[in-house]
């Protein structure tokens, strides 16, 4: 079964289209880049198959039904997204923070049940910021607040993650740090993980597929190996680059 | 503790109330025990010659009273929204409230009886039911005597004073307050100062809308329509507009002020009682002859 | 095309003007230069004197409005600024009462140089508030409006004090264009000219600062000094036409975003036109009203009809805003401290305000003095305040838990009930109320005031129903609708006045007249909103996140965010019938919640709640002993012992 399916999707703004024509499959159980130029419509994308915007025309599919009839809580439990910024969480600690993921599953109302608990405390250990449980979120540093809103997703129960550009604040320490934790959660635990990407050898270190766009049209959609030739990343990024290999991991630099 | 005289005259009140078949008023020391709301009410009071023992802002109508309150009047604190703890504790047996107030008229009768009339409502001359008000408190306050008579009174000073004025009765008055030195507001027929100037012989001029005795407000250029009348400005002026008026051509240039026909009467209260518009007919006069 | 919008805008402000003008006099019979004043009739005067001043001051305060919208926008990077929404006109307009009521001396040589202090300090305020946050313009724009509501709450509170200047506070807070001679035109002249040639002075370091102080200063240029001396400018042309003719609102915020839709698309050409379409906009609205009034129709301030045009207009501009507002800026402060055991602060809040309440209700001041009750009293005393107290402290508590709503929904510490609009249209449905039935009830004023209250809440709540609603967006549609009722109501008290009475009363806020029925149903609202607060407990929670994340979590956001919306208007509804339109309990509770560490939803929502029940315990203690027998209008009470305070604290939160 495919994860999404798009069939012509395409999403307008007053006055400028900014997805064209979609069609596009995109498969469970490994981590799938976005990537492309800036305003390709990677982010719109993303939106777009998180449910947070409806297409313009054509259709989504999300695990095999259409995503507008999911109601909005039976998709939070899963699937996960995380924005480009992270708002602010003010007064807000860790463990709460990470707690709101069982939003989906109790309402504005229901009781906290063991399960619950265990959810929670099973996404902070597998984040590794049980230190920082009674932390105040917006009092860490910017690889450990992405990690704990990652927990958070995670305390959904979500079986895809959708990541908008995770790792563009972070030191090259921290985005190993994140891409790693999303890697290994796929790899090992059979989860989907979506992530727009900017850097070229990250993408083809922790991802195993990939999706480029250009000006709202598909330009590729392949294994990762796919992307690291001079003649893709050229239809991609209109320049010119050298493609390396080192130890079995492509890499790329502007020529 | 009740004087021989007094005692013979509510003797006879009694008598007369329980033959009218109405319940005995209960009195207290001299007369019922009054509290004011309502300023016109309280004038009107006054004028009986039962001064209420606790007046609503109490200060602001020592400010331009005709007869000062007597010493010791408790004061209620604001007419809209009267202490009512204050109430409470003077105890009255008749509250005097108006339509004004109807709002708070059912916390008022949980303290005391209270005796409202609508004196004071859009279109309808207040002069008449100010003056018929002197004769329906008097009946109410066990007094019934002293309506006509100080009704008599007023209209006799009211023809004195037509007596004085009857030298400028030629033209028509304009009546009205200055806002600023470009905009006015004039009193219309139904309010209670036209109701005065028609007792004295007098015309008003502005016989146009109004709403609650009032035009306002109105261009000052309006003035121009009526070059004959006489203009009385009622009232302070605001600095302001005294300045402004001086230098004003349009102001100047008006035949009335070309004429010296300007009269300029002090700080009156235009919702008042008998006592009110009798004042404002004295002013009036005054200021008529002073510039004649 | 864009020649011919103006050019069809000025034939037709003198078509209006002219059709007055011919009212008075044919055009054979007017006067011929140079004007001898002794031998002209008094049509002639009225025409040479009144209409022609009137209409050249119309065109020469539309322009300044228009230069002074222009600068503030471009200073500020703010399409929603102007002298209306920043405070400026408001503070001149409190300054000018004060010194009317207080030292009427100060106005013998013309009102100018005390409008400039009130506009100047007003600004001053609103300005020292924005640099905390780094001039955000929604959170800039919603200062200016709090800063502008305090003002006029004041300046209605000593309107009220002094009944005898009420018909000229009145004319001047309905921006009345009437002139009588040519000092106002010549005023305005001799400003306007040097006001323009600065202007285009300030254009290219304008144009500089457009790309953000960063930006800027990496240019060399220094912010500050051009900050202030634009400021200055601005501020100036607001005093002056706030001075000349009182209130004239919006025509500031208009003439810009005209200018903007005609092309003018470089900051100079912007501040070049802008004056252009503000004298256009002035004139035809003061061109419509001399129309009218010629036809025989009653005559309005103009300032009231720029007004109406002035609140759909906001509304109009928002859809538009978007990307011209930098919207990063706006995040609150991210750092706040928490206490380590809200249950025991709330169960001290609670305990402080039954002692309050106790206390108010025994102790007090009588003829006497100071004091408690004696017993001989309890039987009489203790109903009536027992009711106004519980009342007041419902009242309170509801204010506090809609502003600790919309603070949640909004994420920004300005949102309050004030701003939301609803005290707008509920003030205006008491006033409506008030003018249409005579000698109305407290019932029919009750159902008056809800109405009114309903309606905006409508209007507010079918905005808030389209697709994307950025929480700022619902903030400036309150602001807007406030504003329309604002001006509504300006026109109905301008043209009336002996119930302008009652409604000013009321728009002080009166006094704890309230029935013990109504005390009950407050406090059963009261009680409500509390159990609404704590089940609605984890929408509050994750509403502080924003959409993207409330959606990625499942939250029916649409749903939610219109519930909330229509309890806090419900609760601040029932509340403003009691205390009346501004009292700034809903803004304050919030804060003192948060400053006291209270910040997960549950006890901030609490601890709020609790905070304005003990507030405006507070007040209506201080309201009713203050100036014992005067029960002063609690509302006022609350906002004069509240804002400075609050002040403070805005100012100090952000500091770091």
């Amino acid at each position: 079964m495919t994860l999404f399916t798009l069939s012509g999707v395409s999403y307008d703004v007053p006055g400028r289209r900014l997805i064209e024509g979609l069609d596009l499959e995109i498969r469970p159980g490994m981590v799938t880049a976005l990537i492309g130029r800036n305003g390709s419509g990677k982010s719109t994308l993303l939106k777009l198959i998180s449910g947070q915007n409806r297409p313009s025309t054509g259709r989504i599919a999300y695990a095999g039904r259409d995503l507008a009839t999911w109601s909005p809580r039976e998709l939070a439990r899963d699937l996960a997204y995380l924005p480009q910024v992270t708002p602010p969480a003010e007064g807000m600690l860790v463990e709460e923070l990470v707690a709101l993921g069982r939003f989906p599953w109790r309402g504005a109302l229901g009781r906290f049940r063991p399960e619950d608990h265990a959810a929670v405390d099973a996404a902070i250990a597998r984040c590794h910021v049980g230190h920082l449980r009674d932390r105040l979120v917006d009092t860490l540093s910017g690889g450990e607040r992405q990690r704990s809103w990652i927990a958070m997703m995670l305390a959904q129960g979500a079986r895809t993650l959708l990541l908008d550009e995770p790792i563009s604040a972070l030191d090259v320490a921290h985005q190993v740090e994140v891409l790693d934790l999303v890697h290994g959660m796929c790899r090992n635990e059979g989860l989907s993980a979506i992530v727009v990407l900017h850097d070229l050898n990250m993408a083809a270190r922790y991802c195993d597929h990939v999706v480029a766009l250009g000006s709202g049209r598909l330009l590729l959609d392949g294994p990762i190996g796919a992307l690291m030739t001079p003649e893709a990343l050229l239809n991609i990024y209109g320049l010119r680059m050298h493609v390396a290999a080192h130890e079995g991991h492509a890499f790329a630099l502007p020529r | 503790m009740v004087g021989a005289c007094g005692f013979s005259r509510r003797a006879f009140l009694a008598a007369a109330c329980a033959v009218a078949g109405r319940a005995l008023p209960a009195f207290a020391a001299d007369g019922l025990r009054l509290a004011a709301v309502d300023w016109a009410m309280a004038e009107t009071a006054m004028a009986l010659g039962h001064p209420p023992a606790a007046l609503a802002e109490l200060i602001g109508f020592r400010d331009a009273a005709v007869e000062p309150p007597p010493q010791g009047t408790i004061d209620l604190g604001l007419r809209g929204a009267p202490n009512l703890e204050a109430l409470s504790l003077v105890a009255p047996d008749l509250i005097l409230s108006s339509s004004y107030y109807s709002a708070i008229q059912p916390r008022l009768e949980r303290i005391a009886p209270v005796f409202t009339r609508a004196l004071y409502v859009a279109d309808e001359p207040a002069f008449p039911k100010v003056m018929a008000l002197l004769a329906e408190l008097a009946q109410r306050l066990g007094d019934p005597a002293a309506g006509p008579r100080a009704q008599a009174a007023a209209q006799a000073e009211f023809a004195t004073l037509a007596g004085r004025a009857a030298g400028f009765a030629d033209r028509a008055c304009l009546l009205f307050e200055l806002g600023d030195s470009r905009h006015i507001r004039v009193f219309g027929t139904d309010s209670l100062f036209s109701g005065a100037l028609e007792a004295m012989g007098l015309r008003n001029a502005w016989t146009a809308r109004t709403s609650f005795a009032f035009a306002a407000p109105v261009p000052l250029e309006k003035l121009a329509e009526y070059p004959e009348a006489r203009l009385v400005i009622v009232g302070r002026m605001p600095p302001q507009a005294e300045r402004g008026l001086g230098s004003a051509a349009l102001w100047n240039s008006l035949p009335p002020v070309k004429a010296g026909r300007v009269h300029r009467l002090p700080e009156l209260r235009p919702f008042a009682g008998i006592p009110s518009a009798l004042r404002f007919a004295h002013e009036l006069v005054a200021a008529l002859e002073g510039r004649a | 095309m864009n020649r011919m919008i103006l050019a069809a805008g000025a034939v037709m402000a003198l078509a209006l003007w002219s059709i007055a003008a011919l009212s008075v006099l044919p055009p054979a019979a007017w006067p011929t230069l140079p004007w001898r004043v002794d031998e002209m009739t008094v049509q002639q005067i009225l025409l040479a004197y009144g209409l022609m001043p009137r209409g050249v001051l119309a065109l020469l305060a539309g322009a300044a409005l228009g230069l002074a919208g222009a600068l503030m926008q471009a200073v500020l990077r703010n399409p929603l600024a102007d002298p209306t929404t920043l405070g400026t006109a408001s503070g001149a307009q409190l300054a000018i009462v004060a010194a009317t009521i207080f030292a009427p001396d100060w106005l013998l040589r013309g009102n100018l140089p005390v409008a400039l202090a009130g506009a100047g300090a007003a600004t001053g305020l609103v300005m020292a508030l924005g640099a905390r946050r780094s001039f955000a313009p929604v959170t800039v724009t919603i200062a200016g409006m709090l800063v502008g509501l305090m003002a006029s709450a004041l300046a209605t509170a000593m309107t009220l004090a002094q009944g005898h200047y009420l018909l000229s506070l009145v004319m001047w807070n309905g921006g009345a264009l009437a002139q009588v001679d040519w000092s106002g035109s010549r005023h305005m002249a001799l400003a306007l000219v040097p006001a323009l040639l600065a202007a285009a002075a300030l254009a290219r370091p304008l144009m500089v600062m457009s790309l953000g102080p960063e930006g800027a200063h990496g240019l060399g240029l220094r912010l500050a000094p051009l900050r202030f001396a634009t400021l200055l400018l601005a501020v100036a042309l607001s005093a002056m036409v706030s001075a000349e003719i009182g209130l004239v609102g919006f025509v500031g915020l208009a003439a810009p975003a005209i200018a903007r839709s005609l092309g003018a698309r470089t900051l100079l050409q912007r501040l070049m036109l802008a004056p252009v379409a503000g004298a256009l906009v002035l004139s035809l609205a003061d061109g419509l009203l001399l129309a009218l009034a010629a036809a025989g129709g009653p005559s309005l301030p103009t300032g009231a009809l720029t007004g109406l045009i002035g609140g759909p207009l906001l509304i109009w501009l928002l859809p538009r805003m978007k990307a011209q507002v930098p919207q990063q800026t706006e995040a609150g402060d991210r750092r706040g401290h928490r206490a380590a055991y809200p249950e025991r602060l709330l169960a001290g809040l609670g305990a402080a305000c039954l002692a309050l309440a106790v206390l108010t209700l025994f102790g007090g001041r009588g003829p006497d003095g100071w004091g408690f009750m004696p017993p001989e009293l309890r039987e009489t005393f203790l109903p009536l305040r027992a009711t106004a107290i519980l009342a007041a402290a419902s009242a309170g508590a509801l204010l506090a838990g809609s502003g600790a709503i919309l603070q949640r929904l909004t994420a920004n510490p300005m949102a309050a009930p004030e701003v939301l609009g609803v005290t707008g249209g509920a003030s205006l449905g008491y006033a409506v109320t008030v003018i249409a039935v005579d000698g109305a009830g407290p019932l029919m004023l009750a159902l008056g005031t809800s109405a009114g209250g309903a309606l905006a809440l409508a209007g507010l709540a079918g905005f808030a129903m389209r697709a994307d609603l950025s929480p700022a967006r619902l903030l400036l549609a309150g602001l807007a609708i406030g504003a329309l009722a604002s001006a509504v109501l300006g026109a109905i008290m301008a043209s009336d006045d002996r119930r302008a009475w009652v409604i000013l009363g009321w728009l002080a806020g009166s006094a704890s007249q309230v029935a013990p029925l109504g005390a009950a149903a407050l406090a059963g609202l009261a009680l409500a909103l509390l159990a609404a607060l704590v089940g609605a407990a984890r929408w509050l929670e994750i509403l502080p996140l924003g959409g993207e994340v409330g959606r990625a979590l499942g939250l029916p956001l649409a749903q939610v965010r219109l519930g909330l919306i229509l309890l806090a208007g419900l609760a601040t509804g029932a509340a403003t019938m009691l205390v009346g339109p501004v009292s700034f309990v809903g803004l304050m509770a919030p804060h003192l919640a948060r400053a006291m560490g209270l910040a997960r939803a549950v006890p901030f929502c609490a601890g709020s709640w609790l905070l304005g029940a003990l507030l405006m315990l507070l007040a209506a203690f201080g309201a009713r002993t203050a100036s014992y027998p005067y029960d002063l209008p609690l509302g006022l009470f609350a906002t004069l012992i509240g804002t400075p305070w609050l002040f403070i604290l805005l100012m100090k939160r952000t500091s770091a």
